[in-house]
């Protein structure tokens, strides 16, 4: 894990041992950690560092633990600063009282290392989210409170002034530039929210201007007026075609300018589309990534995937990999449904509730069983408030390397398709429904034992409703019939993909995932 | 109009008469079938007989709303499934959840 990815804790104990053992842990566990032996030391690191989550003793010298969470509280910077009291106190009182002074967990001595190490993942895990989520609002409401920036260009300086007196007047901030290369120097410091724009100025033209700004993929999207003394229909239509939001006749007065840019700035759509390309930036700075970079090392199996993002927004498809041990892998695919409500980035919590069912069926269990993962993953979702109205399809299988048994078991999700070498290509079903729809999933394993160079694909419906310019769908019977003949193909993924790009000329609708595992 | 609404004493019927029910049209409907219920209706037909396909997305809509009625002791159920609907519902194993009917005649009579 790169320095800059790693998160800091800030480890509170009068007992030097304690602290060491914790910190040896932290450090273990790709944490940096800093050390304090009471709460004077505690503020000075807070105060100079970036600490991602505070774990504290309660009985200390001078301040004790729970007045110095209160007092870490007051600051604002701290407010949702994740705070563990680590104690030997468990009394309910103690407990009610870690609460009520600001306390996000606490664990208790002597206490389990691995136990301290999870909640702390956990912990940090679920406030990424909240901060994700409470950004996400935070934004929306600052659309109310700024006011909408209008671009002006008129190479006229009496008409720019008198529409910028108008717009002013109308609670917009209104920019003005007299010529197109002005306006593009403006935009690029500065995006305005809406452009308005004469056609006829002289170098370059208001058609042009709309050219450039289309060619600009940052820009592209921003709502664009042309003002216009002309209204000959040649005019318009040109305009049109350049995808313009809208066009005033010049004589028409500054008014009704005000009440057309006021109506395209309050339509919700805009906004929204200005929040994704906000929280686009907001996931990838939060680093969080629901499908990985490389594919897993796994003795006797070659695993590997493709995942094309629907349009550059972080898409519901999630895929994972999880070593169980030495011998058994788990693999991963899901999809979260409801991309248009933002549900995208609940593909992160998804993943990271897998990921917690699976640690404590690793601890539980003698045999790994992927329906087992999917029972307890559809209980903490069906329970789970937050993420109730929304619901995702899960693959999950399990290989075993050892015995060469392959275990699936699904949720709502695509049958995966069995390609063996000897024998014949099926899809095989699984039976469970959607996660979080109900609060028994029914799932159940199915196994199958597999041979050498046998291949299994898992793939999500992106690739099945992709269509074809012609508006066709790709379908089910299309991807089986492909794999089908791509039994000898050394790459099929290459070929699939291939295959996918041509029948929809590259244009998707939705996250387009596959995964294929083969054994050597 | 992509929604029309109908009531036979209390049960509503939605058509969707779209061709492709996607996401472009997925939350104003989830937002109407929402709006019903908070409105106290509990027994709600959905008519997809227009629908030739639909995603899952506008899917996730119908099974909101089917949570929310089953916990209030109502129910959703669906007419006219087209082919490529009939096996989206196959796919996703919807169909277990969603009682459907070929007629919105039947399906509102399977209330009384």
């Amino acid at each position: 894990m790169p320095e800059s990815e790693k998160r800091s804790i800030l480890v509170i104990d009068d007992d030097k041992i304690i602290r060491k053992l914790i910190l040896h842990h932290l450090i273990l566990n790709n944490f940096i950690p800093f050390e304090a032996e009471d709460s004077n030391q505690a503020f000075k690191i807070l105060r100079n560092e970036k600490i991602d989550l505070v774990l504290s003793d309660v009985t200390m010298e001078g301040m004790d633990g729970f007045d110095f969470c209160q007092k870490v509280r007051e600051n604002a910077k701290h407010r949702f600063l994740p705070f563990i009291f680590v104690t030997s106190k468990n009394t309910l009182e103690d407990k009610s009282k870690a609460i009520e002074s600001g306390g996000d967990d606490i664990i208790t001595k002597p206490f389990d290392i691995k136990e301290l190490i999870l909640k702390t993942q956990a912990l940090i895990r679920r406030s990424d989210i909240y901060r994700t989520y409470g950004l996400k609002k935070s934004l929306e409401k600052s659309f109310d409170e700024i006011p909408a920036k209008v671009l002006f260009v008129d190479d006229d300086p009496s008409m720019a002034k008198l529409f910028k007196y108008n717009l002013d007047k109308a609670g917009f901030d209104c920019k003005l530039a007299s010529s197109v290369d002005e306006a593009m120097r403006l935009i690029k410091n500065d995006q305005p929210d809406i452009i308005v724009s004469d056609v006829m100025m002289p170098k370059t033209d208001g058609f042009e201007f709309r050219r450039m700004v289309l060619k600009d993929n940052s820009l592209k999207d921003i709502p664009f007026i042309f003002l216009t003394a002309k209204n000959t229909e040649e005019d318009i239509l040109e305009g049109y075609d350049l995808g313009i939001t809208d066009y005033v006749v010049k004589t028409a007065g500054p008014k009704l300018v005000v009440a057309k840019v006021s109506a395209i700035i309050n339509s919700l759509g805009n906004e929204r589309k200005k929040v994704i390309s906000e929280l686009q930036e907001a996931t990838s700075s939060l680093r969080a990534k629901v499908v990985p970079d490389s594919f897993p090392e796994f003795e006797g199996f070659k695993i590997s995937h493709i995942h094309i993002p629907f349009k550059g927004i972080p898409g519901g498809d999630f895929i994972d990999y999880y070593k169980l041990d030495e011998n058994n892998l788990a693999v991963i695919l899901g999809d979260v449904m409801g991309k248009k409500w933002g549900a995208w980035y609940f593909a992160y919590a998804y993943a990271g509730y897998i990921r917690s069912a699976l640690r404590s069926v690793l601890r539980t269990a003698d045999e790994y069983s992927p329906s087992e993962i999917l029972e307890q993953v559809n209980s903490t979702v069906y329970g789970d408030t937050k993420v109730s109205e929304v619901f995702a399809t899960l693959s999950i299988i399990i290989i075993n390397n050892n015995n060469k048994m392959v275990k699936y078991s699904g949720a709502g999700d695509i049958p995966i398709i069995y390609n063996p070498v000897n024998g014949e290509i099926q899809r095989i079903k699984s039976k469970g429904l959607l996660l979080g729809f109900s609060k028994k999933g029914e799932y159940e394993d199915a196994v199958i034992q597999i041979k050498e160079k046998d291949r299994i694909y898992l793939t999500t419906d992106g690739v099945i409703d992709s269509r074809s310019k012609t508006h066709e769908s790709f379908g089910e019977d299309r991807l089986f019939q492909l794999i089908t003949n791509l039994k000898d193909n050394n790459a099929p993924l290459d070929a699939i993909k291939e295959k996918c790009d041509k029948f929809t000329d590259s244009e998707y609708d939705d996250d387009i995932s596959l995964i294929l595992i083969e054994a050597k | 109009m992509e929604f029309f609404r109908e009531q036979t004493n209390d049960v509503v019927v939605i058509s969707v008469s779209l061709q492709r029910a996607t996401l472009a049209d997925a939350e104003e409907f989830k937002e109407l079938l929402v709006g019903e219920i908070q409105k106290g209706i509990k027994k709600i037909v959905v008519d997809l007989s227009a629908c030739e396909f639909i995603d899952s997305t506008f899917l996730g809509g119908l099974v909101v709303s089917l949570k929310k009625l089953t916990a209030l002791n109502g129910d959703l159920r669906l007419v006219g499934f087209q082919p490529a609907v009939h096996s989206m519902f196959e796919l996703t194993r919807m169909y277990r959840v969603f009682e459907s009917f070929k007629s919105k005649e039947e399906a509102i009579k399977s209330f009384s």
